[in-house]
């Protein structure tokens, strides 16, 4: 398969979850996806800006969406609060707000005009299963695979429109495709604490700590997630949340492109498995 | 004969128990007029409330396979479609205590409420005997929070109340205080915002279920989102919750894009940051989340910026200027 | 305080470090949600009298748009302590589902109405049974409730200019329905609510009435079951406001009104001694769902909606070529039940339904402009008006009647110490029909006064006996444990099925001498089965079969003051039509109906109907 994407990294993944970045680009390459990075793209605001100057992030949002409008390509994000800021960008533009924010725009030399849509790889990846299943190398066939949905790439539901938001498939079906036994955990569409993670910090590390023991609880090798937000808070924060709520502590938390990574064949260093705070040694050592 | 199951969570004031029932499969069902076959047709025993059966009195919520829905306002072959089986687990809405199988308890609910400050509180120029003027663009900005019917679906998944209520409030407290804040007739809309900032406004955790299970669309996330906005524009940016998020619009504009390691000590102030976050900080170097080199450079030059930011900072200026 | 308190607290402490400045003390509270004493002490009642019995000022039952606006008032009097008793959580009350607006002539500049002519309009609307005095005087503070509601917080739609907006209303000569969108009484049950909450009203949920208690012909207050655990609660009270709403539940499966509608305080104070007045006066709504009655709104056949028999036939043209589907609820109620009385409906007994068909207005005028009725036609009829017509046939809709108010100023009975606000009392406005847009501004007007009524009173009244308290209560305890222990018997929920067939077949929408005979036997036979009905559950904790027992037990003896009086009322008027007396009869039944118990009987009474400047004439529109 050939397909073409604007591709919308977002901070994290460029910074601190830059194993997942690494990760997508690689399995992209694999299966033959074309990702450009859009030039300039700036923060989604993350949740964080819409809520202390709402027009400032939607502004900065449809800029993004215009950068990628003159590439003529949809968006493609592998983070789920970047795909949900931007989609409900597209979503209040189109309600009304596209000429004022045009006007805006103007002042840049950009218009937005409405025409490139916005996916998440996870989309991607369960819609296209039957072209990169085969190209499977390594199938994990031991492996017991914890998913962990997260928010933002079902709820809410007007939004984030691509499955249902009660029962979402995706991820099960990926971690099939890779050989991999998905097991399901009560914590799968619950928060991991990341967006208020120093507001509500002791709220976060329980959340962190309830995800990580619910997987080992589970038996499974480690949690799955297709959010870096989401990776990020339940592997690095998940030691102080052992020590803060004293469970959890040692589950390996994968971005769902290193997972297809390693069923795909790629190496453990070009999908960042080495950078991990919660070591996925053992995990490796099963596939 | 299609055979549908119920697994009911009961309670009897002392004792938990989930009990099964069955019975015909009917399409004209609702989960409302299901539970209400049961009662009558099979045991007098099982307690759910409802009144109005029209989806404006807020009575029936309960949880069909742990999500709140409204009763009446939700048809069987809905969620059996949904859940893909016949058999639907039926519990009570959550977050609630319980006093009876589905039946929550309100009145502490009702307590909580009070702490929005409800009840409108007229400019001056307004009188009990000639009313109010408010032109229709103002009363749609408040329209869309008065259609809470206080049927709990917004609290019932809520993250941050499942983990401690005692430091946050049940998404519909928030909607209430916002339809004060927002409205054009309000004395001072900052009276019911500075409440919700001391009943945690700045904790909740951005998991979208209140968005997701409002059976009216109202999305209470909004509302808090809206009154952070007018507290900050107010001044009040005091707190970790503020300076987070002014953290990011900071680098927005500055960089473009996200600065994460000025991220922490702009939140929690640099001497706590430095002190508190010193393991932290430790492991992202040890893991080679990021090199000392790097961290360095980032804080102490920042980004480098994106392309085209003039472009976006003259964007966000023209847009801060039109308002 | 918890962890996460302890958190934000400690690093709100260490600004200094941080060189914040301008921090306001915001946080310094945190943790203060929780259910604080939600009044003041004056408000709080409690334990008091030698025996530790709940006393209160001010009791009002029920917590719809009346009930919460009498709290307010009764609250302003200041230093008396009031409460809110109801067997839900507030808010679950038929005022919510109140759609088209409030009545009020406001007068804005350029236009023509006048208190006068909302006031014609009532009286005539009545049917000329509405006493005028109180009319003028509910015209006037129906007015002013308007604007009071809007300074409360009420979102009303707006004018361009800002004030109120205003819409028609069938049977009014002017547009002067103030409406929030389509949900006023949603907008005013919860904007009074809201109010309530912040004037610190205290509220007792789960709580049923069970009894009105006299001492002496004085109110001495209720005996109520505390729902939570069983308990049964005799509460004094000076002054106590029946605000329970209307009975349209005795048609059970054929109204529009919520559950809970089942005339529990109107059954109470007919026990405690007091008139129901015009019990036989309950309007019915041409459209509601075959199962179960819901509305299907006006805005159906005001969209162009066709009524259809099973000939496929508009059969509108029958009764009102002129305006076929768009004639007035009464007209169009009639000509339903008369095409399945003749054979042209579908289905048989409470089940029989004709059509209302959409499908010619397409797809996208039903999607967009009628998707509530849509949705409901899905709830309900498994039915989709894009594609199919809909089964619908009339269904109760609101109790004209209610408890005799004896001063309509003040909403009191003729029992000291006892008044009746909103649809579950007469006073009377609504006469023989109601008007469109009035059941919302008599529940504010008849609130409020009777908040201001009951405080007056109660600030000079002494504190009752507790004599008849601890009698009532003690024989409801035992009530408890017998009818619970019952281990056979008949099905109440049978029985209340049964009532709403005999209810519905004698004394529906056309009523004989013969049909309501046969009715008024048929409730004496019920009234008898439930007796021995048996319950099947004892728990004492939250026990809603029991609930709903007493209920049923409420509605049979309601209903057969409806019965008896319908019988008597051998003319038709408004609401009330009598196939074997057709006309409107000034002479002989120009009064209402009041009925009352005396030991196991009904008895009838009249009062003349007070009429003012408005001389009875022919309502024709």
């Amino acid at each position: 398969m050939t397909r073409k994407y604007a591709f919308f990294p977002g901070c994290v993944l460029n910074a601190a979850a830059r194993e997942a970045r690494e990760a997508t680009e690689a399995v992209a390459a694999h299966i033959g996806l074309e990702l450009v990075e859009i030039p300039g793209w700036s923060c989604c605001g993350a949740s964080q800006i819409q809520d202390i100057e709402h027009d400032t992030a939607l502004a900065a949002n449809a800029r993004n969406l215009a950068l990628a409008e003159k590439m003529g390509l949809d968006v493609l994000t592998a983070c789920s609060t970047c795909a949900l800021m931007l989609r409900t960008a597209r979503q209040e533009l189109a309600a009304g707000r596209k000429d004022e924010v045009n006007k805006a725009l103007a002042t840049a030399d950009l218009e937005y005009k409405g025409t490139a849509d916005v996916t998440h790889i996870l989309w991607l990846l369960a819609d296209t299963v039957a072209q990169w299943g085969p190209l499977v190398k390594k199938p994990l066939k031991d492996v017991k695979v914890a998913s962990f949905h997260g928010c933002h790439t079902v709820r809410p539901p007007t939004v984030m429109t691509h499955e249902s938001h009660l029962n979402p498939q995706s991820m099960e079906t990926i971690i099939t495709a890779c050989g991999a036994t998905p097991v399901h955990i009560p914590e799968r569409l619950k928060c991991c604490g990341f967006h208020a993670v120093f507001p509500a910090e002791q709220t976060a590390l329980r959340l962190t700590a309830n995800a990580a023991d619910d997987a080992k609880k589970g038996g499974a090798d480690c949690l799955l997630t297709p959010c870096p937000l989401c990776q990020m808070q339940l592997d690095m924060y998940q030691p102080d949340a052992q020590a803060a709520v004293g469970k959890g502590g040692d589950t390996p938390v994968l971005h769902l492109t290193q997972l297809v990574g390693l069923a795909l064949g790629i190496g453990r260093e070009k999908l960042g498995l080495t950078r991990h705070i919660i070591s996925p040694e053992s995990l490796l050592a099963k596939c | 004969m299609r055979t549908i199951t119920f697994d009911i969570d009961r309670f009897d004031g002392t004792r938990s128990w989930t009990q099964s029932y069955s019975f015909e499969y009917d399409p004209a069902l609702t989960v409302l007029a299901s539970l209400i076959l049961l009662k009558e047709k099979q045991d007098p025993t099982l307690n759910f409330t409802a009144s109005c059966r029209s989806a404006i009195c807020g009575s029936c919520a309960v949880r069909v396979n742990g999500n709140a829905v409204l009763a009446c306002d939700t048809r069987l072959d809905t969620v059996l479609t949904q859940w893909q089986s016949d058999t639907l687990r039926i519990s009570p809405i959550g977050n609630f205590h319980v006093l009876s199988d589905l039946v929550v308890d309100w009145s502490e609910k009702v307590e909580r409420l009070r702490t929005a400050k409800p009840g409108l509180k007229a400019k001056a120029e307004f009188n009990a005997e000639t009313g109010c003027r408010q032109s229709p663009a103002e009363f749609a900005l408040i329209q869309k929070q008065w259609d809470c019917i206080l049927c709990g679906s917004c609290a019932s998944e809520c993250n941050k109340l499942t983990d401690n209520d005692r430091d946050f409030l049940e998404p519909f407290v928030f909607t209430h205080a916002n339809r004060y804040a927002q409205d054009s007739r309000s004395a001072d809309g900052l009276l019911h915002v500075k409440e919700m900032v001391k009943q945690g406004l700045w904790k909740c955790l951005h998991c979208m279920e209140c968005v997701t299970k409002c059976p009216k669309q109202i999305a209470p996330a909004a509302d808090i989102a809206a009154m952070r906005a007018m507290a900050f524009a107010a001044g009040n940016t005091e707190g970790k919750g503020p300076r987070h998020a002014e953290a990011f619009r900071t680098d927005l504009e500055n960089s473009g894009r996200l600065n994460e390691v000025r991220l922490v000590p702009r939140t929690e102030g640099l001497v706590d940051a430095a002190t508190g976050r010193m393991g932290f900080t430790l492991r992202m170097l040890k893991h080679g989340k990021l090199s000392t080199r790097e961290a360095v450079e980032l804080f102490v030059t920042d980004n480098k910026p994106i392309e085209g930011i003039e472009g976006l900072r003259k964007i966000i200026r023209y847009r801060r200027d039109a308002k | 305080m918890s962890e996460d308190n302890k958190d934000d607290t400690s690093s709100l402490s260490r600004r200094t470090f941080i060189g914040a400045c301008a921090a306001l003390p915001l946080a310094d509270t945190l943790g203060s949600a929780q259910a604080a004493a939600p009044a003041s002490d004056a408000a709080t009642g409690g334990p008091s009298g030698s025996s530790g019995m709940m006393s209160f000022d001010v009791l009002i039952v029920g917590s719809g748009g009346s009930g919460l606006r009498a709290a307010v008032y009764a609250m302003r009097a200041g230093n008396l302590s009031v409460a809110v008793v109801s067997k839900t959580m507030p808010t679950r009350a038929a005022t919510c589902m109140a759609e088209g607006g409030i009545n009020g002539v406001i007068n804005y500049p350029g236009q023509k109405d006048s208190l006068d002519s909302h006031a014609f309009d009532t009286v005539k609307g009545a049917d000329y049974l509405g006493d005028q005095d109180a009319i003028d005087y509910f015209v006037e503070k129906a007015s002013e409730a308007v604007r009071e509601t809007d300074f409360w917080g009420t979102p009303y739609s707006r004018a361009k200019d800002g004030r109120v907006d205003q819409r028609f209303m069938a049977g009014h000569q002017f547009p002067r329905t103030n409406y929030s969108a389509d949900k006023t009484g949603h907008a005013l049950l919860h904007s009074n609510f809201d109010y309530a909450l912040g004037s610190g009203v205290k509220f007792l949920l789960d709580y049923q009435l069970l009894d009105v208690a006299v001492d002496d012909g004085i109110c001495s207050g209720i005996v109520m079951r505390n729902l939570r655990t069983g308990e049964i609660v005799p509460v004094r009270a000076r002054a106590v406001i029946l605000a329970t709403g209307g009975y349209t539940r005795i048609f059970w499966t054929r109204t529009s009104t919520p559950y809970i509608s089942t005339g529990d305080g109107t059954a109470a104070a007919l026990r405690a001694g007091l008139p129901f007045k015009d019990p036989e006066m309950i309007q019915f709504h041409p459209t509601g769902v075959a199962h179960g009655g819901v509305l299907i709104t006006e805005a159906a056949r005001g969209e162009g909606g066709y009524l259809l028999n099973n000939k496929g036939e508009r059969f509108m043209q029958r009764y009102a070529p002129g305006k076929m589907e768009l004639a007035p609820r009464d007209i169009t109620a009639r000509a339903i039940e008369t095409e399945i009385a003749e054979g042209r409906g579908f289905g048989e007994g409470m089940t029989a339904y004709v059509l209302i068909d959409l499908r010619h207005l397409g797809r996208e005028k039903i999607i967009e402009r009628l998707p509530q009725i849509r949705h409901v036609g899905l709830l309900f009829e498994n039915v989709d008006l894009v594609d199919q017509p809909l089964p619908i046939r009339s269904t109760a809709h609101y109790s004209m009647g209610g408890i005799d108010v004896r001063d309509f100023r003040t909403m009191a009975t003729a029992m000291p110490g006892l008044f009746a606000a909103g649809e579950c009392g007469c006073e009377s406005i609504h006469g023989a029909n109601r008007l469109g847009g009035n059941s919302l501004a008599a529940a504010m007007v008849t609130g409020k006064e009777a908040g201001i009524g009951a405080a007056a009173y109660a600030a000079k009244a002494s504190m009752p006996g507790e004599g008849a308290l601890l009698r009532i209560a003690e024989q409801w305890r035992e009530r408890f444990r017998e009818a619970t222990g019952r281990a056979s018997g008949p099905s109440f929920v049978e029985i209340r099925d049964r009532m709403a067939q005999v209810l519905w077949d004698g004394m529906g929408i056309y009523r004989t001498e013969k049909g309501l005979t046969a009715a008024s036997d048929a409730l004496r036979d019920l009234q008898k089965e439930y007796h021995v009905a048996k319950i099947g559950n004892a728990s004492l904790v939250y026990n809603t079969a029991f609930t709903h027992y007493v209920e049923v037990g409420n509605m049979l003896s309601l209903a057969r003051c409806a019965v008896l009086s319908a019988l008597n009322r051998r003319e038709s008027r408004g609401a009330h039509t009598r196939v074997d007396f057709p006309q409107r009869n000034d002479k002989d039944f120009l009064h209402h109906n009041l009925v009352s118990l005396k030991g196991d009987d009904y008895v009838l009474d009249q009062r003349p109907v007070t009429i003012v400047r408005f001389k009875p004439e022919e309502r024709t529109y």
